[in-house]
């Protein structure tokens, strides 16, 4: 039980870190950018590309990895970075020029998700692949958890990550021209915010947020073409559950999506086991993510955080 | 010179049109009112000085520049300020970051500032650090219109700022607008289809359909009976 | 080279049933349904097990007519609509489309891991074909193109009508401003619900045709790419909201598919495991040009865009 309650919280931080950048894309790009799973997944392969380049020589402390891969995940956010920006400049902005509905960009980031995967897929190919081949040991922790030295990197790398975010959001002015936007983008244009900016920045930071966010999962499980899309359904009803554009939104509902995720599904599974009854319940990941949301949503239609109608 | 100078503008939303060449102006230090019923185009008026909307046809100068097709974050940081009658705050933000905002252009400590305006509204004073979306509807009212004093602004657009307030607010706030203007000396456009607040302002123009029909001084417009009987109820003016 | 031909006539009539389903769905209703290919592969799935011959391998052998097969399909497609509209359709855009999508991923997952349903990823064979012991097996793709057809222009009349009636005038209202159908009395979660029931049910007859001319089915097919999303550019180019267009739309995206097929003959051998992936790349280009150039569609006559931050 606790057990699965770590491996929640592992997973969630990921999915928070991913959510984040997701929220404010969402809800300042007003869209829902479906070819963010992929950037997920690419945001990982580039970073093993990288590696591939410095070598993994060494490790830090006990972890799997070395500075090879920190080195090669820092270069990783650039490259992603401006992939990001170029990704906007040549394609969304083209599209917000014209006018089209928020519904077409949705539809057109489909487009984009599968194009981005084939790119990996034909790069890469299908194949798991691994940043290192070291095996870790999980360490005992006070109150009987588990847990290994990599999983305690992700979830301290994770949270770092999001302070330095929220530093950003509340702390400097363009942090609070992007809240400001969010919030009310006709009010923050006639407040002088000015709209290229802000985009340009949310993009920088989603790209960047997304780009460690798949690298932590590559160390934590694996690294596979389909990974991404398979994280935007969590990262998804992680957003629309804490209420688009809300920081605090996202990381809460990162954190329960993972956590449910992990814990009902096991939970089951060890039903299924004790029952001796063979039965693969992991892959109901994301029955449980459509349940969650759709509760919540009964509940609280704008979400946990909602802003309330004014 | 006028500080702002519309002429012949029709403007519209897609292919609906709400204005049909309609011109005005507003000098340096001058309230003005626009006043008329529902769906005068009065609110699309504001909108398409400060950028929101472009006007198909006609000009609109503001300190010497034209500005039609200037995006609003440009316009605004030419000393034009704004305050909308709908959303017309940052609901996830804190009264103070509001005011903050109002100020987004402004480099250097903004003290003096945020003085000046708890001044005006010292409701917000205690509020500083309460979000704007849990504010009442009248505070809320007055945290957007000193959001859009924070900037200075030469000229300020104000849409219906006593809409939906209770009586003594309302008062409150045309004392305030009043205080603006004379202390302050910045220009008011004041649309609204309250006398009172047409009282404040030393004229007016009538807009009715998207055209301007009447355009005098306020003296002349509430002494117009039929303006009095369309757009006030007929109500005599008290002098 | 004719029956290539035939072939193609036959999975575009298909792909144009699903199509003129989505429209119902989305350009008449305003649904933004991003997990059809669930209802697709259902049908299909639905049609097979109760038409097999009976085996070991999976659920089936109830070895039914396939008249009863297509009926079937269509009526637990429309029993699982119903079910999942429930919670589903109290969403709107964004958070709608993504459940959409986990009910689609739960569903793939559930079709992969349950062999005892459906044999899991080999799929199942010998599903019967209408008729096709009563003419030669050369020309079983002639009679089989005139059943498909002949299904097409059922389903296209039938919509048509339907979408003509004060019903249908109704799901326009709701697409066009819910809100403000529903201030005039109608209950819109009724007319969300019939019309989300009804796509859903003739998506599991497009399904359903789909198995009878194969013969084969396997989950690899109904992957989000094929069974989703192809349908929505099929919509899209053809023209949101027009059913004629519609259908133009689908078999005009299927030859393009189906033409990159034979330019990825000239690929060179070493990156030839990699095909599948250079053809979704290439398409996905080609369309996201033609997004860019054509976003309302080639014969619209839905209002595409939107202003932009107002």
């Amino acid at each position: 039980m606790a057990d699965l309650l770590v491996s929640g919280i592992i997973y969630g931080s990921i999915i928070a870190l991913g959510a984040i950048g997701l929220t404010l894309i969402s809800s300042i790009l007003n869209f829902f950018n479906f070819a963010y799973g992929d950037l997920f997944t690419l945001g990982a392969f580039v970073t093993l590309l990288f590696l591939g380049l410095f070598g993994n020589s060494g490790t830090i402390a006990g972890l799997s990895f070395g500075w090879g891969l920190v080195l090669a995940t820092l270069l990783s956010v650039v490259i992603m970075v401006v992939v990001v920006l170029l990704m906007d400049r040549l394609f969304f902005k083209p599209l917000r020029d014209i006018g089209v509905t928020p519904l077409f960009m949705s539809l057109a980031s489909l487009g984009l998700a599968f194009i981005l995967r084939a790119i990996i897929n034909i790069f890469w190919g299908p194949e798991v692949r691994y940043y290192s081949p070291a095996i870790q040991i999980s360490r005992r922790l006070p109150l009987g958890i588990r847990v290994k030295p990599d999983e305690l990197f992700v979830v301290i790398c994770a949270l770092v990550l999001v302070a330095l975010v929220y530093m950003f959001l509340k702390r400097t002015k363009m942090g609070k021209a992007m809240r400001a936007f969010s919030d009310n983008s006709v009010l923050a244009k006639a407040s002088g915010v000015e709209t290229n900016k802000v985009i340009m920045w949310t993009w920088v930071i989603a790209g960047a947020l997304i780009t460690v966010a798949g690298t932590l999962y590559g160390i934590q499980v694996q690294l596979r073409p389909i990974m991404g899309w398979h994280f935007l359904i969590p990262l998804f009803v992680a957003v629309i559950m804490g209420a688009v554009g809300s920081f605090w939104g996202a990381m809460i509902g990162g954190m329960v999506i993972g956590i449910s995720e992990e814990m009902i599904t096991g939970l089951i599974q060890n039903t299924f086991n004790s029952m001796q009854i063979e039965a693969d319940m992991s892959v109901y990941k994301p029955a449980v993510a459509f349940v969650l949301v759709v509760a919540i949503l009964l509940l609280k239609p704008h979400g946990i955080f909602g802003k309330r109608e004014p | 010179m006028s500080l702002l100078t519309i002429k012949k503008i029709t403007a519209g939303y897609g292919l609906q049109d709400v204005l049909f060449n309609v011109s005005m102006e507003v000098d340096h230090g001058e309230v003005v009112a626009i006043i008329g019923p529902n769906g005068a185009g009065k609110t699309t008026l504001l909108r398409a000085i400060v950028g929101m909307i472009r006007p198909k046809t006609g000009d609109i100068t503001f300190k010497d520049h034209p500005i039609v097709g200037m995006e609003p974050e440009h316009v605004v940081r030419m000393g034009l300020g704004w305050v909308p009658q709908e959303e017309n705050i940052f609901p996830s933000m804190t009264v103070a970051e509001n005011l903050e905002m109002g100020a987004y252009l402004v480099e250097g400590d903004l003290k003096d500032r945020f003085a000046e305006v708890s001044a005006i509204f010292p409701a917000l004073r205690e509020r500083m650090r309460q979000p704007a979306g849990s504010l009442s509807g009248g505070q809320r009212q007055m945290l957007a219109v000193a959001r859009g004093l924070m900037l200075r602004p030469d000229l300020l657009l104000l849409d219906e700022p006593t809409a939906g307030l209770a009586p003594n607010l309302v008062q409150i706030m045309l004392g305030r607008i009043k205080e603006v203007s004379d202390r302050l000396k910045r220009a008011v456009l004041l649309v609204t289809q309250t006398i009172d607040a047409l009282k404040l302002c030393q004229r007016g123009y009538l807009l009715s359909a998207g055209e301007i029909k009447y355009s005098d001084s306020t003296e002349n417009l509430l002494g117009n009976r039929e303006v009095r009987d369309l757009y006030f109820g007929g109500s005599p003016p008290s002098s | 080279m004719i029956s290539y031909f035939v072939s193609f006539l036959i999975m575009g009539s298909i792909y144009a049933m699903a199509a003129l389903a989505l429209n119902l769905q989305w350009g008449f209703t305003g649904l933004m349904n991003f997990g059809i290919g669930a209802f697709y592969m259902l049908g299909a799935y639905t049609s097979a097990i109760l038409t097999c011959p009976a085996t070991t391998e999976h659920l089936g052998g109830f070895g039914l007519p396939v008249l009863i097969g297509v009926i079937g399909a269509a009526l637990v497609c429309g029993v699982l609509a119903f079910l999942i509209g429930f919670p589903a359709l109290r969403l709107r855009g964004g958070p709608f489309a993504i459940a959409l999508l986990a009910i689609h991923e739960t569903l793939l997952l559930v079709v992969r891991n349950e062999s005892w349903l459906t044999n899991g990823v080999w799929g199942i064979r010998g599903i019967p074909r209408p008729f096709f012991e009563m003419v030669n097996p050369r020309h079983y793709g002639y009679l089989y193109l005139i059943i498909a057809a002949g299904l097409l222009i059922l389903i296209y009349l039938a919509i048509g009508k339907v979408v003509r009636s004060p019903w249908g005038r109704v799901l326009r209202g709701i697409s066009e401003d819910e809100d403000l159908t529903s201030m005039s009395g109608k209950d819109c979660w009724k007319y969300k619900m019939q019309s989300f029931v009804f796509g859903s049910m003739v998506m599991g007859v497009a399904g359903a045709t789909y198995v009878h001319y194969t013969g084969f089915v396997s989950p690899q097919v109904f992957n989000p790419l094929m069974s989703t999303f192809i349908v929505w550019l099929m919509v899209m180019v053809g023209g949101t909201g027009n059913n004629r267009g519609v259908i133009v739309g689908a078999f005009l995206v299927w030859a393009i598919w189906v033409g990159s097929d034979f330019l990825t003959d000239f690929v060179p051998a070493a990156i030839a495991t990699r095909i599948g992936f250079i053809r979704m790349l290439f398409v996905g280009i080609i369309l996201g040009v033609t997004i860019l150039t054509k976003p309302q569609g080639i014969l619209s006559r839905k209002r595409l865009t939107v202003d932009w931050y107002l």
